[in-house]
């Protein structure tokens, strides 16, 4: 479970980026953060993934609390973290297998080990024939999807897309969507902030809107309320 | 293996900043290179100098036949006593008889003046001073030491003379070059420490990118550096190797203009290659800290809890 306590994130001093958010997201749930530019989504995304601290109240990711978190611990949680940036951050100059391959050889993971869980994952992404090519040898959809099995391959208790389909052209937008759905239903958490908004207006997940670092609508408490 | 691994894709994947880094830092580490050669030559030729930094310590004619024997185990004694005080290096006696051959020598025009059988010239002690303690106070302190404390009871020294004005000319000029050469030195090493260090920075800042990347998805502070200090040092040491070799050629094709340069090529390799290592890992080290902190998180935990 993640949980926001009464946070309130300040930049530059006085700028409100989050204004006293409070609410709590279910393990194994599907949630869509939405909101207009600087509404405050990223912010959110940032403090489960450790990139910034609260000013005020905290956040709890699986049993890190933020602040309070240990210098020499903060990898730690980010190896729990999948997380899926709108501009893939890739490493540029290793190909897509060195890529992924890098984050379980952080952990130490034994290579032949790497090797299998990189070729299962590619392949349920279809990109096993990009393994050796380079990040900028790909379209914005398949480097997006590289992202994805970098942040897969971990088996990582909830995935963190930061407007994944920004830089995706249309049918690449679908079949992401489609690829975190199905992230979803093998039971892993995923939290996507996105400003697509015909993908959500429809959706069973839960939608959480923002504006001005405010909570305005989120389905899953009208839910409760109906 | 992975340190190994990473550091080796960051040298040949960044051919070009690998290549800067590097012959900035053979450039710097050769001119550190001169300056110790100009540095080890000058000490050598102060050597040079002091070595000629000498007491003379004259001695009393032996009056009477019968008492000769007394008298020659007395000086005996004092010779004794002299090579055993701390600041002496070695004690030379000069009989009466090499003090005349000597004079012989040096003067040879006065030759004729003295009849066959006459020697008007005293037996010595000449007493070379070890080094560091060839400078007039010190010469001043073991002439003490001799007179008033050592020949006391033997009553054998008759003078001591030292050339005190030419010695303090030296020991001023000893002092200036020293100075000068360390200042010098001071300057280059601060210059070199500078550039080295603003190329590795230069070589970490181009590679931000990837450290956030690489913390972003988990690798811990010591896994991202671990890379970067090797390849640091292996930078710094191939950078030493490339300085001494530049230095040693050098001076080979100066040909027989250097003969008389002393250059210890072994000493002079490890030091640059030692130099080069300890700069490239330190400056790495320095480069790397500013890119591997989480900014609010020191900041933070102070204020917030600490609690998991």
């Amino acid at each position: 479970m993640i949980e926001f306590n009464q946070v309130t994130k300040t930049y530059r001093k006085d700028w409100k980026a989050l204004d006293d958010l409070t609410f709590t997201i279910d393990q194994g749930s599907y949630t869509f953060i939405v909101g207009p530019s600087g509404s405050g989504k990223s912010t959110v995304l940032k403090l489960i993934y450790g990139a910034i601290s609260p000013n005020k109240g905290y956040v709890q990711v699986s049993g890190f609390r933020i602040p309070g978190i240990p210098k020499n611990q903060l990898h730690l949680l980010r190896r729990k973290v999948g997380v899926i940036f709108q501009d893939f951050r890739l490493m540029e100059d290793r190909t897509i297998y060195e890529n992924i391959a890098f984050v379980l050889l952080v952990t130490g993971t034994p290579r032949k080990t790497i090797k299998d869980k990189i070729s299962t994952v590619l392949a349920s992404l279809r990109l096993t024939h990009k393994i050796h090519q380079y990040p900028y040898q790909l379209s914005g959809g398949e480097q997006q999807k590289v992202s994805i099995a970098r942040a897969l391959v971990r088996e990582p208790f909830v995935l963190v897309a930061d407007e994944p389909t920004g830089n995706v052209d249309p049918e690449g937008s679908a079949e992401i969507f489609q690829i975190l759905k199905d992230i979803n239903s093998s039971g892993t958490t995923v939290i996507m902030a996105t400003h697509e908004l015909d993908y959500v207006k429809n959706t069973p997940f839960r939608v959480i809107s923002l504006t001005q670092g405010k909570i305005v609508s989120d389905t899953k408490e009208k839910r409760c309320i109906q | 293996m992975y340190t190994i691994s990473e550091a080796l894709r960051g040298i040949f994947k960044n051919k070009l900043m690998s290549t800067v880094s590097m012959g900035v830092m053979s450039l710097s580490l050769f001119i550190f290179g001169v300056f110790i050669v100009i540095t080890i030559n000058l000490l050598i030729l102060i050597n040079f100098a002091q070595k000629h930094v000498q007491l003379e310590v004259f001695l009393k004619d032996i009056p009477q036949e019968k008492v000769q024997s007394v008298y020659e185990a007395r000086t005996d004694t004092l010779y004794n006593l002299i090579s055993a005080i701390d600041e002496v290096d070695s004690v030379t006696y000069i009989t009466k008889e090499q003090a005349l051959e000597r004079f012989k020598l040096d003067f040879p025009e006065f030759t004729e003046l003295l009849g066959p059988d006459f020697n008007p010239l005293p037996a010595s002690f000449i007493v070379y001073p070890s080094p560091g303690f060839r400078t007039s106070i010190y010469l001043q302190n073991i002439s003490h030491k001799i007179q008033d404390t050592l020949d006391v009871s033997l009553g054998r020294v008759e003078e001591i003379s030292y050339g005190k004005a030419w010695i303090d000319t030296l020991d001023r000029w000893v002092k200036t070059i020293i100075m000068a050469d360390l200042i010098t030195g001071l300057i280059i090493a601060i210059a070199s420490i500078f550039v080295i260090a603003n190329t590795i920075k230069l070589n970490v800042f181009a590679r931000r990118e990837q450290i956030a990347i690489m913390k972003l998805v988990g690798a811990s502070d010591s896994l991202v550096s671990k890379p970067f200090l090797l390849e640091g040092s292996i930078h710094g040491i191939f950078s030493g190797i490339a300085a001494s070799s530049a230095l040693y050629f050098s001076l080979k094709m100066l040909g027989r203009w250097a003969t008389n340069i002393a250059f210890p090529t072994l000493p002079m390799f490890m030091i640059l290659i030692f130099i080069g290592f300890s700069l490239g890992i330190f400056g790495s080290w320095l480069s790397l800290r500013k890119y591997l902190v989480d900014p609010w998180i020191d900041e933070d935990n102070q204020k917030g809890d600490r609690t998991k």
